[in-house]
């Protein structure tokens, strides 16, 4: 059990130490830094929810108890904040690679990204949070 | 306490899993603190391996959420 707890705390630390990274360091006076680093931080996120989806779905014939399954209802919430947070984080990069030069539009970009990347964010650590648990 | 056994035994056998995405974490944590101390924009280069990499990513979560 110490194993697990050392195990489940450095991935929980590191998942959360990157996410502290990727918001302190959103820069709008570098944009295309601000925007790689929110492509990272969902990238990070889809990590630590593809540990989650690969877990056994609760109810299932044969699953362990909570922590050790996954509940399909927020499955099914995190495809969608997946998907979302991918077309704007793509929409963000996009932004600063063509309109670099058109400040308001990147801006705008970019704060829509981190918008669908903080939701995607937030929905994958409370599902973590209680596999910790 | 069979219980407890079949439930230790799950969690010992995810273990090589939990350390591997922390891995994985800690090596995308790593290029992007080497983009952002870059004194330059970012590159084609490095755009091209992030999208890579969540092309990826995406797609093994995607996979995983998937009914069998």
């Amino acid at each position: 059990m110490k194993y697990l707890a050392l195990a489940a705390a450095a991935l929980s630390l590191t998942g959360c130490s990157y996410f502290q990274t990727a918001t302190s360091t959103v820069d709008m006076q570098a944009p295309s830094k601000a925007a790689y680093t929110l492509k990272a931080s969902y990238d990070a996120t889809l990590v630590v929810a593809t540990q989650y989806a690969r877990q056994p779905r609760c109810g299932a014939p044969g699953a362990p108890i909570a922590p050790l399954c996954s509940d399909r209802a927020l499955l099914n919430n995190m495809l969608v904040w997946s998907d979302a947070a991918n077309k704007a984080t793509q929409g963000a990069e996009d932004a600063v690679r063509t309109f670099g030069n058109n400040p308001s539009l990147v801006r705008v970009a970019i704060e829509g990204a981190q918008r669908s990347v903080d939701v995607f964010r937030q929905v994958t650590e409370t599902v973590t949070k209680k596999k910790v648990q | 306490m069979n219980l407890v056994l079949a439930l230790v035994t799950a969690i010992v056998a995810k273990l090589p899993e939990w350390v591997a995405a922390g891995m994985e974490v800690k090596d995308i944590i790593d290029r992007t603190q080497a983009v952002i101390d870059a004194e330059k924009v970012v590159g084609d280069a490095e755009w091209e391996a992030l999208d890579a990499s969540v092309k990826k990513h995406k797609a093994e979560f995607e996979e995983a959420a998937r009914d069998t």
